[in-house]
């Protein structure tokens, strides 16, 4: 009877293993195929016929792609900085004071993040239109802190559930003024909370696709836009080659970020 | 013991008390409600009050009025003199020990007891010079760079004092400091507070709802009702003569009557009450005025018979040894609960027997409660808006 029990236990490891091997497979896949692909020396990406670096100088002296990029790092730096101080500003109003229609905001956050991007990215247009603000870098940043200030209001926020206020009054009965309170107490404790919301942030405006599609201007082409674009032509081997070091970024600021939030608990937990 | 009560008995420096801390008329509402009400109270340069009260009393919003962090709705608080109402917590010479501690997470033990001394731009050296005063004074030597979660509650108790007490404040303000503590390291830390304070020299203003701490540790205790400030006076008195029943009933244990004055004669007051007849002292009571008598239980006597003046009786429930006292538990006839304390040793009643409880005169604690009419002599006398004062 144990022994079957055993038995049983041991086919139940097996079938959990493969379970999650498959799901692995089918999660990183078609990311090992494309950073493979940036390394194929065909230009058509149906074989892989030998190994090469050639795309990724290709890449270098591809200025249009490039361009492409650079703007969208400019895009996600200017959108998530801003979505920060808004978000945090916001988060700390929201913990620390009641006020008329502090419910209606709450519910409100909730919209952008909630609302098929199709329709953000519409509404926006037209409100760009309505203001007449001529579509290009600005409007793209405009729009893409709309979607980022939600997703950094609720990380800083989820810190905040655990802040004791009475920090802050020590911190002022013993000299502080508001500003140095701002920055030398609550900042650093909702730390974790507000990078959490920043690479949020970041990560989401990097790959936003339907929203620039929408909100910016034929001068100002991010890095998705231009893959969609050169899909109708087919995506050359160096698009891969981008992707990879976006893949690479990316991976290094979430590590990062894990490492600051990491350091943070520990002296918190420990 | 003796020792001590006599050296309590006089606060220092009593023949030129300073006021340091006055609040005159203080109100303050939240929203209806009236927490603090016309409050007048003078705290004096070097002493150890204490606001004692039970929770919702209001004795915490006194703190937080001193020390800024809320506005008072009417009246005035001077420190040394000077109308504070304008000034913002960061810019008045007082400093508070939370009842949570407040210690800022991210910094080290170090580092939250230097925080003062940063934000007033203290030299980095004299920073260190007396962040290591500070760290001997409270014993935490070693403990410098230690967070606080990696601190025990009552290391992270001395850290909240010696932030505090670095900026040399006038007055410090103690929120509860001691009720997250267990039982011995809190009494412990009563002594240590108490030495510290008198070490500093500074004003301890010293919020519990404990009266065994206060007590103890208190030059004068401020007891808090509702709100009120029942009675300010030294330990000894608010024990011995209790200015209102509710604080005779708060302030340790004791044995309550609610009396209707007969007549006085010679100096004693014949009183009857539910229970029977008893006898107090003469305060030049109204016949039929309701007076409340309290006797503590260590001045409660009993006896077979009943002695004059006296027709308490009841039956011995039980006998309660506690160590050095037996309790002895005795029902009257209308169901009250009498206690009286017997040192171990001395004679003390059987239980189921019948006994008659009575006392010295001197040991009766009369409470006096104004009868309606004459509150309202006093209210039409002094205009104070009937709301604020509580029968």
């Amino acid at each position: 009877m144990r022994n079957h029990l055993l038995k049983k236990s041991t086919r139940q490891k097996f079938l959990s293993r493969a379970f999650c091997a498959l799901i692995f497979i089918f999660l990183y896949a078609p990311i090992a195929v494309v950073i493979l692909f940036s390394f194929n020396v065909s230009r058509r990406n149906i074989l892989f016929e030998g190994f090469t670096f050639s795309w990724y100088k290709e890449m270098f002296s591809n200025g249009p792609l490039l361009e492409s990029f650079a703007n969208t790092l400019i895009v996600a730096a200017s959108s998530t900085s801003l979505a920060v101080v808004i978000g945090v500003l916001a988060a700390v109003a929201m913990f620390r004071y009641k006020f008329k229609g502090k419910g209606f905001i709450d519910a409100m956050l909730y919209v952008p993040v909630v609302i098929p991007e199709i329709v953000l990215g519409i509404s926006l247009l037209a409100s760009f239109a309505i203001a007449s603000i001529p579509l290009g870098r600005i409007t793209l940043i405009i729009a893409h802190t709309t979607f980022s200030i939600p997703f950094v209001v609720f990380t800083v926020r989820a810190r905040l559930a655990g802040y004791d206020k009475s920090v802050e009054e020590a911190a002022m009965d013993l000299g502080a003024n508001r500003l140095q309170v701002l920055t030398g107490i609550t900042i650093p404790i909702i730390l974790p909370g507000i990078i959490a919301g920043a690479v949020l942030a970041f990560t989401l405006s990097i790959d936003d696709f339907i929203i620039s599609f929408f909100t910016t201007g034929s001068k100002s082409i991010t890095f998705p836009l231009k893959i969609m674009e050169s899909v109708r032509s087919g995506i050359r081997p160096d698009a891969y080659a981008l992707s990879s070091i976006i893949m690479l970024v990316t991976f290094i600021v979430v590590v990062v970020s894990q490492l600051i939030a990491y350091r943070t608990s520990k002296k918190e937990k420990l | 013991m003796e020792i001590q009560t006599e050296t309590l008995k006089e606060p220092p420096d009593a023949g030129k008390k300073k006021v340091i801390v006055d609040l005159v008329k203080v109100n303050k509402f939240y929203g209806l409600n009236h927490v603090v009400k016309n409050l007048n109270l003078s705290i004096y340069e070097k002493e150890f009050l204490s606001i004692l009260g039970p929770s919702g009393c209001g004795k915490t919003t006194i703190l937080r009025l001193i020390a800024g962090f809320e506005q008072a709705t009417s009246g005035e608080i001077f420190v040394e003199g000077q109308n504070i109402k304008e000034k913002e917590p960061f810019q008045r010479n007082v400093n508070t020990v939370f009842q949570s501690y407040a210690l800022f997470p991210h910094m080290t033990v170090y580092d939250n007891i230097a925080y003062g001394l940063k934000m007033k731009k203290v030299p980095k050296d004299e920073i260190r010079k007396r962040v290591a005063k500070a760290i001997t004074m409270v014993r935490l030597e070693g403990f410098d760079l230690r967070y606080p979660v990696q601190l025990s509650g009552g290391q992270k108790q001395r850290v909240a004092i010696a932030r505090a007490i670095i900026n040399n404040p006038r007055v410090l303000l103690l929120d509860e400091p001691l009720g997250a503590l267990d039982m011995k390291l809190r009494k412990q830390m009563q002594i240590e507070l108490k030495s510290l304070q008198a070490y500093l020299g500074i004003t301890f203003v010293y919020v519990t709802h404990d009266q065994e701490e206060a007590l103890t540790m208190s030059d004068r205790i401020a007891v808090m009702n509702a709100g009120i400030l029942d009675q300010c006076d030294k330990p000894e008195e608010i024990y011995d003569r209790p200015a209102t029943r509710f604080i005779a009933d708060f302030i340790g244990e004791t044995n309550l009557f609610e009396c209707v004055a007969e007549l006085e004669k010679d100096g004693i007051a014949y009183l009857y009450c539910e229970a029977g007849d008893l006898l107090g002292k003469s305060e030049g009571y109204d016949p039929n005025e309701i007076v409340y008598v309290s006797v503590r239980p260590e001045k409660m006597k009993c006896s077979p018979a009943a002695v004059d003046g006296f027709s308490l009786g009841g039956i011995v429930r039980e006998n309660i040894y506690l160590g050095n006292i037996i309790k002895t538990i005795i029902n009257l006839t209308n169901g009250q609960a009498i206690k009286i304390n017997t040192p171990v040793g001395a004679k003390i009643p059987q239980a189921g027997s019948v006994q008659y409880v009575y006392w010295d005169i001197k040991d009766a604690v009369m409470i006096y409660t104004p009868s309606v009419n004459k509150i309202i002599e006093q209210l039409s006398a002094t205009n104070i808006p009937i709301g604020q004062t509580r029968v």
